[in-house]
């Protein structure tokens, strides 16, 4: 939810009960007045009624049905002259219904004689003043708060343009992009701090990609330059007369630690590489094509180890990515599952529109399932593994968004890898 | 044959000049980019190995400084970086092969024998050893002047011992001359054996001598005989 939407929920939230509230309070509030004001004019009105009692004392058959609402009767017991206000019902003379009335009752003596005054009011326009009162200022208080409400989503909109600005440029930094990418400024202090801050981040992680990227590229040059002296001069010695077996022998074991640790070296730095992300050209990369390639460079081998590779391959399926690195993806998944397949027995290879799997009979994991893919994990029975191998296979399928799966069925005793692309 | 060596590593370019005399070639040699340019320019050379990295420039240059001299060498880039991008724009640039570090001398010499093979030097069209005969062009081999049915990693195979000729080459350098990178971290080079065992025994009947040493533990000679 954006922001400016989120704001004005709020406060169209917080809107509801003030205005729910205020409804009531208000009502309260107008109806103790009125209360106030009937019975302030019951009270002016009963001393005018006392003056015309005192100036013109009427006879019983006088007593006047001249006005519904004032009512005077002769009495014969002595009252104390309190006055009593109290809420009732009175018919209207009119109209034969029932409605709400506010009567002042009292005595009044004027020469020996007594009268008792009922006066009455009723609340009806009073009511229906202060029902109008309230919605009107409910009506005017919703009328504002949506006005606010309105002026501050043109506020926030301005206001916040910046931001969305220095969002957008977000969205398209790339760490290793042709240009440092530019924050847009702004006059609102928090705004102008942030694009500062996203520059001089920017700024260090550029530097820190390059020098990165420096360290790699060295790092190759520098390790496998002593690699190849040591190579070279074990391949001079090896040429040397006078060697019996025994030494040729550790002049070979010699030579194939140097091509594990070569190829460990490789490995590490294509790892270090992909993290990197240095690997930005795509192609589109006709996986069956590349799978079926990539069988016959190992049928040699293959055939060595008496295996027979089942291949149901689709031509069809292309997926965008590195070609290399597609190379490696699918050539590792391939060797692993020669060298670790049973002399014999059989592999089965399938790719179908959306996915690559790949079986092989063998004894399971000497290690834990979930330590499969982590670098360095091998099976310490083949020499010659480096243990990055299918490591490099997780790295490059996450790279493309692709999913690898194991499992190992124990009652067919076979390994199975699946790649989802 | 004269080759210029270009490579920055003192050890690595004794090494490799020491191998490559032992198999007839004129050799100097060069240590930065300085003296490579000069070199390059001042002499005719058949085939120059160049280190991309020098200490003092950038070995493509070089490349380039040959091919707008219309220098008729053969060039094999060799790179510590297994870079795609080194490898294409050194190709591009007009040089002949790329070589990846670490590499075996016999691979070198293998390189630098085809490329000039490919170049027709000094009209060097096939390559004999007693009874054997390679015909490069036509990928073809002939025993006592009759064709031989070879396959074609056995033809290979041949090849790179007859171009290693009296050199003890181990079954690893063989298997990654003849299967290439994929078989890099494959474990057991057994197989090679398999491999080896037909051509000596198609060698054999078709009447060569057996020119195919085994040394135990270590790798094949190809050679005349003790």
């Amino acid at each position: 939810m954006k922001l400016l939407h989120k704001t004005t929920l709020y406060l169209l939230l917080a809107a509801i009960p003030i205005a729910l509230g205020g409804v009531f309070l208000l009502n309260a509030y107008i109806h103790l007045d009125m209360l106030h004001e009937i019975d302030e004019l019951l009270a002016s009105e009963l001393i005018q009624v006392k003056a015309q009692l005192r100036q013109h004392p009427p006879s019983s058959a006088d007593l006047p049905g001249w006005d519904p609402n004032i009512r005077i009767r002769r009495t014969s017991s002595i009252l104390q002259p309190a006055i009593t206000y109290t809420d009732t019902v009175a018919f209207t003379p009119g109209q034969h219904e029932k409605e709400l009335v506010r009567m002042l009752r009292t005595t009044y003596a004027v020469g020996n004689q007594t009268y008792v005054i009922s006066l009455q009011q009723s609340y009806l326009e009073f009511d229906e003043i202060a029902s109008a009162v309230s919605v009107g200022a409910i009506v005017c208080f919703l009328i504002v708060v949506t006005l606010l409400v309105l002026a501050d989503v043109l506020v926030t909109r301005r206001i916040w343009q910046p931001f969305y600005g220095i969002i957008r440029q977000l969205q398209q930094y790339r760490v290793d992009g042709p240009e440092e990418a530019a924050f847009p400024s702004s006059d609102v202090h928090e705004f102008k701090l942030l694009a500062q801050s996203l520059d001089e981040m920017s700024r260090r992680t550029r530097h820190q990609y390059a020098q990165q990227k420096q360290f790699t590229d060295n790092a190759s040059h520098e390790m496998q330059t002593p690699l190849s002296v040591l190579s070279v001069e074990l391949d001079l010695l090896q040429q040397s007369a006078g060697l019996d077996e025994t030494d040729l022998n550790r002049i070979q074991r010699s030579q194939q630690e140097i091509n594990r640790l070569s190829a460990m070296n490789k490995s590490l730095l294509l790892l270090a590489k992909i993290d990197n992300h240095q690997f930005a050209q795509n192609d589109s990369v006709n996986i069956g094509e590349l799978v079926n390639q990539l069988v016959e460079n190992y049928s040699d081998y293959v055939a060595h180890r008496g295996i027979m590779i089942n291949r149901m391959i689709k031509e069809g399926p292309c997926r965008n990515m590195n070609r290399q690195l597609a190379d490696v993806l699918f050539s590792n998944l391939i060797k692993n599952a020669i060298r670790h397949g049973d002399v014999g027995s059989s592999i089965f290879i399938q790719v179908g529109n959306n996915s690559f799997i790949i079986t092989n009979e063998g004894d399971p994991l000497p290690f834990p399932q979930d330590q499969l893919f982590l670098r360095f994990v091998r099976n310490q029975a083949l020499p010659q593994s480096t243990g990055l191998g299918l490591a490099l296979v997780k790295e490059i399928a996450g790279q493309y968004g692709m999913t690898v799966k194991y499992d190992y069925a124990s009652s067919m005793r076979r390994h199975m890898f699946q790649v989802d692309f | 044959m004269k080759i210029l060596l270009i490579e920055d590593e003192p050890s690595l370019l004794v090494a490799m000049r020491h191998y490559l005399e032992g198999e007839h070639y004129n050799v100097s040699t060069a240590n930065t980019f300085r003296t490579a340019s000069i070199k390059a320019h001042d002499y005719e050379y058949d085939c120059v190995v160049v280190d991309i990295t020098l200490p003092d420039g950038n070995g493509l240059a070089i490349v380039k400084e040959l091919k707008e001299a219309h220098s008729q060498a053969g060039i094999i880039i060799v790179s510590a970086k297994n870079s795609l991008d080194d490898k294409l724009s050194g190709l591009e640039l007009g040089a002949d092969d790329y070589l990846t570090k670490p590499f075996h001398l016999p691979e070198l010499n293998a390189r630098i024998r085809s490329l000039m093979r490919r170049r027709q030097h000094e009209g060097e069209t096939q390559l004999v050893f007693g009874a054997i005969t390679i015909v490069p062009n036509r990928k073809q081999v002939l025993v006592a002047n009759q064709p031989l049915e070879v396959t074609v990693k056995e033809y290979e195979l041949l090849l790179f011992l007859v171009t290693n000729k009296n050199r003890l080459l181990s079954k690893a350098v063989i298997v990654e001359h003849v299967w290439g990178d994929y078989m890099d971290g494959i474990d057991s080079h057994d197989f090679l054996y398999t491999h080896v065992r037909n051509l000596r025994r198609k060698l054999l009947d078709a009447g060569s001598p057996d020119y195919i040493t085994t040394r135990y533990g270590a790798g094949y000679i190809f050679t005349a005989g003790e």
